[in-house]
């Protein structure tokens, strides 16, 4: 059974964020050897373990919506440039907004409506007590850009990508909850630019796969992966931007404390063909859990002890794990059989 | 990939040239998502015997989704797509296409846009020239075809595009400059080619010829698959062999026999189809597959590639 | 955040040896300086449609001037023209910038190698860019933070990204070393 959305808790300052056992159920735990390397691990966005579940839907909606809404207006409060649309990304935006009001209608009939009458549209976001009329296509007719008013209504965030010549450029995103990645940056950068800094993927030829994979992506056919990182406390904006401000966080781990403040962070990629304009719209979607409450499945805390005490030394410090890494690595031994 | 089609009805059929017919299409059971300019679907025309399948440009506005129109010819030496379509299908009759995809979209960074259409490859640039219009981009189209055959449409985009419009009917001696035609263009000027084969070599040779960057040339070519010598194949998961007859192409020959390969274009650009081979000598035709790929024997993309030797097995 | 300053992790510019592009029908040199080599490219193609540019210092001329002068001498233009640009990295990229918004494509851009080390820094805590970085750590000129000078370059900003070296413990700021 879908929990339905929760009062607002906090990712920044008092932490008030928690997971119910339903979430910890459901959590993506994206481990699958015991060892972890990168790949292209792409696969059909196809729904997958039953009702409730985070595959389930096209956009997963689940009991912490509002609270990411919350915590997106206030990135968005304090740095508006984490939103960003190239002019020639018009009707990437649109393309988008239209996405997912449909798939939220379709999805979600309880929270949202739209009606439509030629290109007059009546949206309905009922979890936000939205109710707003406008001109489909006219960005003019909306309170802020189409890519901020979609996004400020969707967990996760978004990355547009323009195609051309084969290839991809990241020409538009909101981008509030970044896994340490700027998108004021990294704005109009390839495909294989903006995966510049990954070690140890070039050279495997990985991302030349994944860019002709997807460049070959069509309408209909969503694809998705998982990414993963460790964050300290339940922060969802880890950005480049205010590492000055969580940074220090790093250093504030201890044996006594690791297990309560590491967080396993698990992006869910979703990753779909917008028809008017051929771009690709990139969703990131962030999922955290504590490393105690990942421990009371004991199959995860298993896994999670063998890959962390297998991953090789440039993602440790390329991910920013090194100063907690073997903290991380003795907490979970407790749970393995094989130290 | 027909792997999900889209049921729909066909609700006109009419003949735009002497050897062109246009087709309209409308929905069946689930709405028509819009495109965007340069896309295309692959329709499958399923008669008793056999069943064809042929990537069409869609012709129509890619904001208008009552309806997805495109335009076939009729191939003088038709494999049979065509021949289906000119001769069994008629209004009321219902189809099943691909959903759209694009692999000749404009570059909307251009400063210009100069299209060159031959024959029935006037049918993307249809689909170009709403958008264009709306963006106010600066445009020409040129529009060579032979005028007992082809000509499609030529009326209409002489009203719709006046002095921006200058065609060529090969059966009156006309013909375009094309060297000249692109050497004059300015800077910032993006070419598009769609038609025959011949067309696009010419426009090629003439870009290289004029040291022009090949990332401002775009073509499509829905290159048919060519005839060869028959062969077998041997699917490594069942054991079943299929044969693979001269006029038909691989990729076809084992969609007949129930064997399915993910695929988009069937004309070997896009790569979805490629298979690995465990076996055999093979004669690539495509242009997917880089040189070393090519030479390590070791893929194959069943569309439009066939075999040297007899017989091949493949990793399906 | 330890971003490892490998040179086969990231995405840096590499400049090949530049050739005149003899099937080019329009070839326009700019310079930040006239420098040896941009002249000898210029010497070494026929006197037929060819231009030079030379911007001495690059705060002789502003950006807006640049651009009107680019543009004006591209104007007519043929379609295959070629652009051969010298100068320190941030100033070839910035050129680059202009011409490719006139039409220009990649192929059609030769960028000699860059006649310093200089970089400009992009700090991505108050996106002020520091020119004539040669050494990280270096101090952002609005923030004053001390930024890790990275490899992660931007074609948009024509900078290198830069972020707060001590923000993790505010003692450890590494001794400065020179970028190579």
């Amino acid at each position: 059974m879908r929990i339905a959305p929760k009062d607002v808790q906090s990712f920044r300052d008092d932490f008030t964020y928690t997971n119910s056992p339903e979430a910890i159920r459901r959590f993506p735990f994206p481990f699958i050897d015991d060892e972890y390397r990168y790949s292209v691990n792409l696969e059909a966005h196809q729904p997958k373990d039953g009702e409730g579940s985070v595959y389930e839907k096209f956009l997963d909606i689940d009991e912490h919506y509002l609270s990411e809404m919350a915590e997106r207006a206030k990135v968005l409060e304090a740095m508006p440039s984490r939103c960003l649309a190239m002019p020639h990304m018009d009707i990437a935006c649109w393309d988008l907004v239209e996405r997912i009001m449909k798939s939220f209608v379709q999805d979600y009939p309880q929270y949202f409506s739209l009606t439509t009458n030629g290109d007059k549209w009546l949206w309905e976001n009922k979890l936000l007590s939205i109710k707003d009329e406008f001109i489909f296509g006219d960005s003019t007719s909306l309170p802020m850009s189409p890519l901020e008013y979609i996004g400020r209504q969707v967990q996760g965030d978004f990355s547009i990508l323009d195609q051309r010549n084969g290839d991809l450029f990241m020409d538009a995103g909101i981008i509030t909850c970044p896994a340490d990645w700027s998108l004021a940056f990294d704005a109009g950068m390839s495909f294989s630019e903006w995966h510049g800094p990954v070690p140890m993927a070039h050279s495997e030829g990985i991302f030349d796969r994944a860019l002709k994979y997807l460049t070959m992506l069509q309408v209909g056919s969503p694809v998705r992966r998982l990414n993963w990182t460790l964050t300290v406390n339940a922060r969802m904006d880890t950005s480049p931007e205010t590492y000055s401000e969580w940074g220090h966080e790093r250093a504030s781990i201890t044996p006594e404390n690791v297990g309560e403040k590491i967080y396993l962070r698990v992006e869910l990629q979703v990753i779909d063909r917008l028809p008017r304009s051929n771009a690709l719209s990139f969703n990131i979607r962030t999922y955290l859990i504590s490393l105690e409450d990942l421990v009371t499945n004991p199959a995860w805390a298993k896994r999670m002890h063998r890959t962390m005490k297998t991953l090789p030394p440039q993602l440790v410090d390329y991910k920013g794990l090194t100063r907690f890494h073997p903290m991380v690595i003795d907490y979970l031994s407790q749970y393995d059989p094989i130290k | 990939m027909l792997a999900n089609k889209i049921s729909v009805k066909v609700s006109a059929v009419e003949q735009v040239a002497p050897s062109i017919r246009e087709y309209t299409f409308t929905a069946a059971d689930q709405k028509l998502s819009s495109f965007s300019p340069g896309a295309h679907v692959v329709v499958e025309m399923a008669s008793n015997d056999k069943t064809y399948r042929n990537a069409y440009s869609l012709l129509s506005d890619p904001l208008d989704t009552s309806n997805y129109r495109i335009a076939v010819r009729l191939q003088d030496k038709s494999r049979g797509g065509s021949a289906f379509m000119h001769e069994q299908v008629k209004v009321g009759d219902e189809m099943r296409i691909s959903p759209p995809s694009n692999l000749f979209a404009p570059d909307w960074r251009a400063k210009k846009h100069l299209l060159l259409a031959g024959g029935v490859g006037i049918t993307p640039f249809m689909s170009y020239l709403p958008e264009m219009q709306r963006r106010g981009c600066n445009l020409e189209l040129h529009y060579m075809f032979h005028g007992e055959q082809t000509g499609a449409y030529k009326e209409l985009l002489k009203k719709e595009l006046g002095n921006r419009f200058v065609s060529y009917d090969s059966d009156l001696k006309q013909r375009c400059e094309l060297k000249s035609l692109i050497k004059n263009q300015p800077l910032g000027t993006h070419i598009y080619i769609c038609g025959p084969a011949a067309l696009i070599e010419a426009t090629k040779a003439i870009g290289q010829e004029l040291s022009i960057p090949s990332s401002m040339i775009h073509y499509e070519e829905f290159a048919t698959p060519k005839p060869g010598k028959p062969f077998l194949v041997d699917i490594q998961s069942s054991g079943k062999t299929v044969s693979v007859g001269g006029e038909e192409s691989l990729l076809e020959a084992l969609e007949q026999a129930d064997v399915f390969v993910p695929n988009m274009c069937r004309g070997g650009v896009c790569g979805q189809c490629v298979c690995t081979v465990i076996e055999g000598d093979i004669e690539h035709r495509d242009n997917f597959l880089s040189e070393d790929e090519k030479v390590s024997g070791k893929f194959i993309m069943p569309c439009v590639s066939r075999a040297h030797t007899d017989r091949i097995v493949l990793d399906i | 955040m330890n971003i490892e300053q490998e040179i086969d992790i990231s995405n840096r510019p590499i400049y090949p040896s530049v050739e005149i592009n003899k099937g080019s029908a329009y070839q326009l040199f700019i310079g930040e300086t006239l420098s040896d080599e941009l002249n000898r490219l210029y010497q070494s193609c026929s006197d037929h449609d060819k231009k030079k540019l030379c911007i001495s210092g690059v705060n002789a001329l502003t950006i807006k001037e640049i651009n009107a002068d680019i543009t004006s001498f591209l104007s007519t233009a043929p379609l295959n023209s070629t652009v051969y640009i010298a100068g320190s990295e941030p100033f070839i990229w910035k050129i680059a910038k202009i011409v490719r918004t006139i039409g220009l494509m990649d192929e059609q851009i030769k960028m000699l190698k860059p006649e310093s080390k200089q970089r400009d820094l992009f700090c991505v805590h108050c996106f002020t860019i520091t020119p004539g970085i040669m050494q990280t750590p270096a101090q952002c000129s609005e923030c004053k933070r001390y930024l890790s000078v990275t490899d992660h370059f931007s074609k948009l900003h024509s900078a290198y990204l830069g972020y707060q070296v001590n923000a993790e413990v505010a003692n450890e700021i590494p001794e400065r070393q020179e970028l190579n």
